[in-house]
């Protein structure tokens, strides 16, 4: 595991707003460490005002040297509001993103 | 990147070269063999809904599968294709999911590179039981 010192940080989140029956949200994380983590859905929180979005599907994979995509599906198209990420990643602390509406 | 493509065509391999070997000398149980439901047909499947849109490396590509039938096992990668113009497409991830436990199940593909708007995109899949379908992707 890296140490905790080592830092985390969302560079790019997209959206598909009708896709697979919910909506599709794809992120880039950057890692202070070329020691990636495996992530999975537990370390995150979806939440649109607010309020947590439930995830029916969730994929990870590399991206480059210090960077992994994330990536999920929600149960249902997610409603109008503001769209936020949360992430907690052992050893690399916790950071947020907005995820821009399409 | 997808995880299970290599091992699946490493026992679909060992498989075939043990059928060879043992038909050459042991016709009563090939006999024996075809008499019996090793792959009847379990049911068939359709594709009742498809999607499209830019992932993050490439084009996702995401359908949806109803089965007429109880589907016990799982949906993997090596079940698809993705073909453009005729040529295979690379895959880069795929994932599936359960949407109705046994009848209905999600995949998403994320090919390797964007595919062009307007290329003419076909995803195929064969389910061992259940027969083989198409459907054509088309771009939003």
């Amino acid at each position: 595991m890296a140490a905790a010192s080592e830092s985390f940080s969302f560079s790019y989140a997209g959206i598909l707003e009708n896709y697979e029956g919910g909506t599709y949200i794809g992120v880039i994380l950057d890692f202070s460490s070329t020691t990636l983590p495996t992530l999975d859905l537990s370390m995150f929180t979806l939440t649109v005002n607010g309020s947590p979005v439930p995830v029916v599907s969730f994929n990870s994979g590399d991206y480059g040297m210090t960077q992994l995509t994330a990536e999920f599906i929600t149960a249902a198209p997610v409603g109008p509001g503001a769209i936020m990420l949360y992430g907690t990643i052992p050893g690399f602390g916790s950071n947020s993103t907005s995820v821009p509406r399409a | 990147m997808s995880t299970n493509v290599g091992t699946m065509g490493e026992h679909q391999n060992i498989e075939r070269r043990t059928l060879i070997k043992g038909a050459a000398w042991a016709a009563p149980v090939v006999a024996v063999a075809a008499a019996a439901p090793m792959a009847a047909a379990s049911g068939t499947f359709a594709f009742t809904d498809v999607y499209s849109g830019s992932g993050l490396s490439g084009t996702l590509i995401g359908a949806a599968l109803e089965f007429s039938t109880f589907f016990g096992g799982d949906v993997t990668e090596g079940m698809f294709t993705v073909t453009a113009d005729g040529i295979s497409y690379p895959i880069e991830l795929f994932w599936a999911w359960p949407t109705t436990e046994g009848f209905e199940w999600a995949v998403t593909f994320e090919t390797a590179t964007e595919v062009a708007s307007k290329t003419a995109v076909i995803l195929t899949a064969t389910i061992p039981g259940y027969g083989s379908n198409s459907i054509p992707v088309v771009f939003a």
